[in-house]
This record gives structure tokens, C-alpha cells and sequence, in this order.
């Protein structure tokens, strides 16, 4: 069928207007032969085609050709037998408005969907651009930091003992401000690459992927009371790197807004309404304002102060952009004070 | 309702003509595209077979598919097809062979459902395009949100 289409697409447009017009007579000399056999609904193809390949001019032209015929067909040549003139005009009236109709509506559908294909091709170039730019900026501001924070170290290994105290608590400031901006663009450019990458979908046990991230949060603060309970069996079909990706964000963050607490729960586990599986993450931390939930997936929001909880707004961005290309959805439910829980689904058919 | 620029026109003229004005009411929709569609096919019956009314049958296809979309759309194609076939059986249309009503029924059916399923993607087309503007929309007023707290703090 394509190859029809593509066919049909590259002919010139005089062949194309031709070629409808062949169309429309071979279907009136049809009609004619077939006698009370009617075809008119033949007379749709070549406005069709007019349509679709040349527009709507073209296509009203072929309309009207077509009409033409039916007019002369039915008036004219092969009445129907018994039936008055106004009648059969009428008749043949109706049918030649269903022509224009079809033309109109047609030609309107043409016209739809080429906006709508240019619309997502800019869309696209603009997106791609987007993510490059954002791409090779985190990506050259790399350099000047190594130099930067590399003299840094270097003044202060060399040279610390002779500065005195107030400019050597300066440079300890400035290697922290780039340890900082190091993190920032490390998350940026990972959140860059989350769309760039080709996904590889595969059977993925979370639970294991979950118990390894939970391991590894134990062991940066051993010192803390946490208990994790992670469902048994929890797998699902995805790209492993991005759904790390995932759990590595929203259990990071359970354990982050979990820390005031003297004794911290994290559960993951799954929900099923019959159709499909929601996963979740909740723990028992700070939680948010529901009213503001909505800013929780935008880079760089931050629904907590900085001061209290260190982090740069970019894991829930880059946790909804991962969740997106698996064609899923993710919510988080909340109040002041008593925990949050973290949803989020995963689609049949992924990106 | 009107005013000299004519812009509360287009308004009320665009209101009424987008597919989801009715999107509250679906079921008064149906109900009147089904009793359109019964209203012609009775005016179709006494007129008799002489007096074509096939065209009048796309405002109840056009309707359910522009106003509830592609399923409704093609459930009244196929009722108005059995509506004038039925007619059609009714007023005694002599044809030379029978099977020509099965046809031109056929032929009315391929009709309204080319219609209602052109309508339906039109429909679906404009709708798409109103949920892209209004997610990239969404996305600029917080891009700028971000811009202007930026900057006053």
C-alpha cells in the first residue's frame, strides 16, 4: 500500500490530474454500461486520490466532472424508468453533493494531518537541539572545573600552610561550590543521556535491583536505624540501566527525607488493580505539600530547602523522563510530616 | 453575542463546532443523533424511494463521529445504512435484479462509514494538536515561572 502511495506521491502533478480524470470518465462509461447497476461510489476514488495527491482545487474540479456525469447519467441517458425529472434531478443533485462532501473532507484530513506531521518534525528538530545544546554545555563546562578545582587543591596541598586562616577557609569553600557543580552537571549530563540511549528492554527483577540499592545506602550511613522492606519477586519488562536509574532516585530520596527520622521505613513493593501493576516507594520522611506536587518532576525544582536536605532537583526529572520512555506514568502522594509514597507504572509497548 | 470586530462570533462559532463542547453531555448527543437519524429515516419512508434523502443520513454520522468520536461514529453509519435499507425495502424501490438493494446498501454503508471514520480522524487530529499546545504551553508558563522567581530572588 505505502508503495502505491509513494508511487502515486512522486508522479507529476499533471499526470496526477490526468490520471483522475481518466479514473472519473472510466467510471462514468462503467455506470453507463451497467444501467440500473449503480457506481456511484466509484466516483469517490479519483476525488479521493485528487484529494489526498493534488488538493482541494484539483479535487472539487474532479467533483464537479464527476457530478457532471452523474447528472447526465441519470437525467439523460439511463433514467430510472418511471420517475420524474425533478426527481431524478434531485436524486442525482443529492449524489453530487456527497462528491463535494467527500472532496471537502478529504482535502480537510489532507491538510490535518500534514500540519500536524510538520508541527511534530519541528517539534522534534527543536527537542533534539534542545537536548544537544544542554548536552554540549554540561558537557564543556566539565573541563574549566577539572582546572579550576585541580589549582584549587593544588594551592591548598602546597600552599595551605601558608595562607592564613580566612582565605584558606575561601579556597575550602570554592572546592565545595565545585564538588557541587560537579554533582549538578554529572546529574544533568545523566539526564541527557537518559533520552539519548537506545533502550534495551529485558526481563528486570527490581526487588534484586532494589535490595543492591539498599545495600549500598546502608553502607554510606551505617550508623542509621533503617528498616527496608522490599517485595519479594518484583520483575517487569524494561531497559535495566534506566529502571538502576529509577530506583536509585526514589530510594535515594526515601532515604534522604527519611533522615530526621530516629527510626527510618522504606518499603517497595507492587499493587494490581486487576489490569495492570503499580510499583511504589514510600517511606516515613518529611513528605511535601500535595498543592506543589505538581513541580516535583521539573529540573531544578526543589520543594525542600538546600540547607536541610543537599541535592540539586534533577533525580525525579530524570526519573520521569526514564519512566516516560518506557511509556508509564509516575505520581507521588504525600502530606506534611508523614512520609511519601512514590507510584509509578510501566507501559506493554516502550519507546 | 456579537460585536463589531466579530471576534465574540468566531468564538461562539468555534465553541459550538469543537469536538469535546459536548463532551459533558455525550449521552443527549446520542440521543439526538439517533433521533435525527430516525426522523430521517422515517421522512426518507413516506417520501417515498423516488425522493433520494441519502445525504441527510451523514448529519446523524457526522454528529455522533464529530462529537463523540470514532465508535459512536461508525455505530450510526452502520444504523443509518439498515435505516435506509429498510426504507428503501418499504416503499417497494423496483430494481431490475433484488440483490441490487443489497448494493446499493452496500454502497450507501461504505458511505457513511468513509465519513464518519474521516470525521473521526479529523477529530482525533484536531484533539492531538490541542493537547500538544496546551503541554507545551503548560511548559513555557513554568519555564517562565522559574525564569521570574529566578530573578526575584
Amino acid at each position: 500500500m505505502n508503495t502505491v502511495f509513494t508511487y502515486i506521491e512522486r508522479l507529476p502533478v499533471r499526470s496526477k490530474k490526468m490520471g483522475c480524470l481518466l479514473i472519473c470518465l472510466l467510471v462514468g462509461a462503467a455506470d453507463y454500461g451497467t444501467g440500473d447497476f449503480s457506481l456511484s461510489l466509484f466516483y469517490f476514488v479519483p476525488i479521493a486520490v485528487a484529494s489526498w495527491f493534488i488538493g482541494f482545487r484539483t479535487a472539487n474540479y474532479i467533483a464537479f466532472v464527476c457530478s457532471a456525469e452523474l447528472f447526465i447519467i441519470n437525467l439523460i441517458v439511463v433514467p430510472e424508468k418511471g420517475m420524474f425529472v425533478s426527481f431524478r434531478f434531485w436524486n442525482a443533485l443529492m449524489e453530487g453533493c456527497f462528491l463535494f462532501l467527500t472532496a471537502y473532507l478529504m482535502s480537510k484530513l489532507r491538510i490535518e494531518m500534514d500540519r500536524s506531521r510538520q508541527r511534530s518534525i519541528a517539534l522534534e528538530a527543536v527537542n533534539l537541539e534542545l537536548e544537544s545544546f544542554s548536552y554540549s554545555v554540561s558537557h564543556d563546562l566539565r573541563s574549566p572545573l577539572v582546572w579550576i578545582g585541580g589549582y584549587c587543591h593544588s594551592i591548598l596541598q602546597h600552599q595551605g600552610d601558608r595562607l592564613d586562616d580566612r582565605y584558606r577557609e575561601y579556597l575550602i569553600e570554592a572546592c565545595r561550590g565545585l564538588q557541587r557543580m560537579e554533582k549538578l552537571i554529572e546529574a544533568l549530563l545523566g539526564l541527557s543521556k537518559i533520552s539519548k540511549d537506545k533502550l534495551t528492554p529485558e526481563t528486570v527483577d527490581l526487588s534484586n535491583i532494589a535490595r543492591s540499592v539498599a545495600d549500598q545506602l546502608v553502607l554510606s550511613e551505617p550508623e542509621r536505624q533503617v528498616t527496608f522492606q522490599i517485595s519479594d519477586g518484583v520483575a517487569c519488562c524494561g531497559d535495566p540501566n534506566l529502571l538502576r536509574i529509577v530506583l536509585d532516585n526514589l530510594l535515594g530520596n526515601a532515604w534522604k527525607y527519611a533522615r530526621e527520622q530516629v527510626h527510618t521505613i522504606i518499603e517497595f513493593g507492587t499493587l494490581s488493580d486487576g489490569e495492570r501493576i503499580t510499583y511504589f516507594i514510600r517511606d516515613n520522611g518529611v513528605g511535601f505539600d500535595m498543592t506543589i506536587a505538581d513541580d516535583l518532576f521539573i529540573p531544578f525544582q526543589r520543594l525542600h530547602d538546600s540547607d536541610r536536605f543537599e541535592g540539586h532537583g534533577i533525580g525525579l526529572a530524570t526519573v520521569k523522563r526514564a519512566i516516560d520512555r518506557h511509556n508509564g506514568e509516575i505520581w507521588a502522594e504525600s502530606s506534611e510530616g508523614n512520609g511519601a509514597t512514590f507510584y509509578f507504572t510501566l507501559g506493554d509497548e516502550q519507546d | 453575542m456579537t460585536s463589531p470586530n466579530g471576534s465574540t462570533n468566531s468564538a461562539v462559532r468555534w465553541r459550538f463546532t469543537h469536538p469535546t463542547v459536548f463532551e459533558n453531555s455525550l449521552g443527549i448527543v446520542r440521543i439526538v443523533s439517533i433521533g435525527t437519524l430516525l426522523l430521517i429515516g422515517w421522512l426518507d419512508y413516506i417520501t417515498g424511494y423516488e425522493f433520494g434523502f441519502f445525504i441527510f443520513y451523514f448529519i446523524p454520522v457526522a454528529i455522533s463521529a464529530w462529537y463523540c468520536g470514532p465508535k459512536e461514529g461508525i455505530s450510526v453509519a452502520i444504523a443509518s445504512a439498515i435505516c435506509w435499507y429498510l426504507s428503501d425495502r418499504f416503499t417497494h424501490h423496483p430494481y431490475s435484479h433484488a440483490y441490487f438493494v443489497y448494493w446499493e446498501m452496500f454502497m450507501r454503508l461504505l458511505s457513511f462509514l468513509t465519513t464518519a471514520m474521516t470525521l473521526s480522524k479529523i477529530r482525533n487530529l484536531v484533539l492531538n494538536e490541542e493537547q500538544m499546545i496546551a503541554e507545551l504551553t503548560a511548559a513555557r508558563n513554568q519555564l517562565a515561572k522559574r525564569n521570574n522567581s529566578g530573578t526575584s530572588s
